[in-house]
């Protein structure tokens, strides 16, 4: 027994050679077997993720329509920035007790603010962060936000690791990777099934299957090539966490070699950041500064500032790179370009999150996603379609069988 | 290639190869600049948005 598709596919042989337009009924019956059973294991993780990711889109504008951000009073622009050096010491005032583990700014976006994240200690896990928000010019605390899974936060934490970590994460990864073959098995598809047909047709008269079915195409079609951008970009980013551990291991080790058997620096020996800072805008004067991590952090060595520069352009301002600089004298150790499998999951981050084209292309980006629930939706409802058919065709054929039996 | 396949071809996959095309080109033109670029990407990823609806109303008749 076929199902609806599959007869419309196997209809009209046709003569003509091309292999997209004219396969084998059993080439057909394969690709519809691996669109089937790749979709149906996806479906439920894609929606999951679509949903999620639609407030995602907006972190920012839903951070500040909740007043979760504080502003930074009003200065003249020009108003000169306080060191950063006194910045740090009145955050840990603030918090005493507490190491630096992070500070990141964003003039363009969040001018005037500094983000600190403070822990036990500076290796200690994200669960014992402590944030703050600083004023960059009067170095004053602006705002604790509080280390607490709020709204966004659950939203971010079951788009990206279902809240269970690394292995939360693969699995996703996993889930694109089905969804990839889900993607290319419904365009070898969608020829035979539109061979004969106007691209955008909507069948409304015949069943609601065909109707379901033709949405399914028509939307699927045309929303294509966004939801493998996205899918792909999604899975490299599930790969982040490994590919930051590979780095650690291998090139940042290899930076910082000579030091391998020295204590940890700490913290009362930290030298001046400033200076830090200083000597990393000396090595690479046209690239800005806006990450630093502390001695003994994830993104750093024991014994160094990590002082992170990128480029100014939208292109090189998604290629960082450290400069280690000893915490103790200052002095810069290397600066090198982070390694391919790093840059591509920064590179790829725009084109999953989609925060690259200001306010009209997050609009664009959410009714994307609305798009890809619709062939989720759409196609959920074909297979629920296609079983009740099935039951159906079974039920005429048992009855068929009766009949002729009652005639025998 | 016969003149007839190319047609049939043609009629089968242009609308999707250019609306791919189209959207892949709107993608890569807001991360090579701002201003222009941008207003580029957007009516660039428009396209298959407004494609999509204009077929898609047909569904609610």
């Amino acid at each position: 027994m076929q199902t609806q598709v599959l007869t419309q596919c196997l209809e009209a042989p046709s003569t003509q050679p091309l292999i997209a337009i004219n396969m084998k009924a059993n080439t057909i019956k394969s690709w519809f077997y691996v669109h089937k059973w790749t979709s149906l294991i996806c479906t439920a993780f894609l929606l999951l993720l679509c949903l999620t990711g639609l407030p995602l889109i907006f972190t920012d504008e839903i951070h500040h329509w909740m007043g979760d951000d504080a502003d930074a009073p009003a200065l003249p622009a020009n108003a000169p920035k306080a060191p950063i050096d006194n910045v740090i010491n009145n955050a840990k005032n603030h918090l005493p007790g507490k190491e630096m583990k992070y500070i990141y700014w964003d003039e363009d976006k969040e001018p005037g603010k500094m983000f600190f994240t403070l822990a036990d200690s500076s290796s200690a896990p994200e669960a014992s962060n402590s944030y703050l928000t600083m004023d960059s010019r009067t170095a004053k605390v602006l705002q604790t936000p509080a280390n607490e899974m709020d709204f966004m936060d659950i939203m971010y934490h079951l788009h990206v690791d279902l809240m269970a970590g690394l292995p939360g994460m693969l699995f996703l990864g996993f889930m694109g990777i089905l969804f990839i073959a889900s993607l290319i098995s419904g365009v070898v598809l969608y020829g035979p099934i539109m061979k004969r047909y106007d691209f955008g047709m909507i069948r409304t008269e015949k069943s609601s299957r065909l109707r379901w079915l033709d949405l399914h195409n028509v939307v699927g079609i045309v929303s294509l090539a966004w939801a493998f951008v996205v899918c792909i970009t999604g899975i490299i980013n599930t790969l982040a966490d490994p590919a930051v551990e590979v780095w650690r291991a291998g090139q940042l080790a290899e930076m910082v070699s000579e030091y391998k058997d020295k204590p940890r620096v700490k913290e009362a020996e930290l030298g001046p950041l400033q200076i830090a800072i200083d000597k990393t805008r000396e090595a690479e004067p046209d690239m800005e500064v806006n990450f630093i991590a502390f001695p003994g952090t994830l993104y750093s060595s024991n014994y160094h500032y990590a002082v992170y520069v990128k480029g100014n352009t939208p292109l090189t301002s998604r290629i960082i790179k450290p400069a280690l600089i000893d915490a103790q004298t200052n002095e810069l150790t290397d600066i090198r370009d982070l390694p391919w499998y790093l840059k591509t999951v920064y590179i790829s981050q725009p084109f999953h999150f989609g925060d690259y084209g200001g306010m009209p292309m997050k609009v664009l980006w959410a009714l994307f996603d609305l798009a890809t629930i619709i062939v989720l939706i759409s196609g959920l409802y074909l297979w629920v379609a296609r079983r009740k058919s099935k039951e159906q065709q079974l039920n005429r054929i048992l009855t068929n069988l009766e009949a002729a039996n009652l005639i025998k | 290639m016969p003149d007839e396949t190319k047609n049939v071809a043609l009629k089968l996959w242009g609308m999707p190869v250019l609306i791919a095309f189209t959207t892949l080109a709107g993608l890569i033109a807001a991360i090579l600049g701002t201003g222009i670029w941008h207003y580029i990407s957007w009516i660039s990823l428009s396209y298959p948005l407004y494609t999509m609806i204009k077929h898609g109303v047909k569904f609610f008749r």
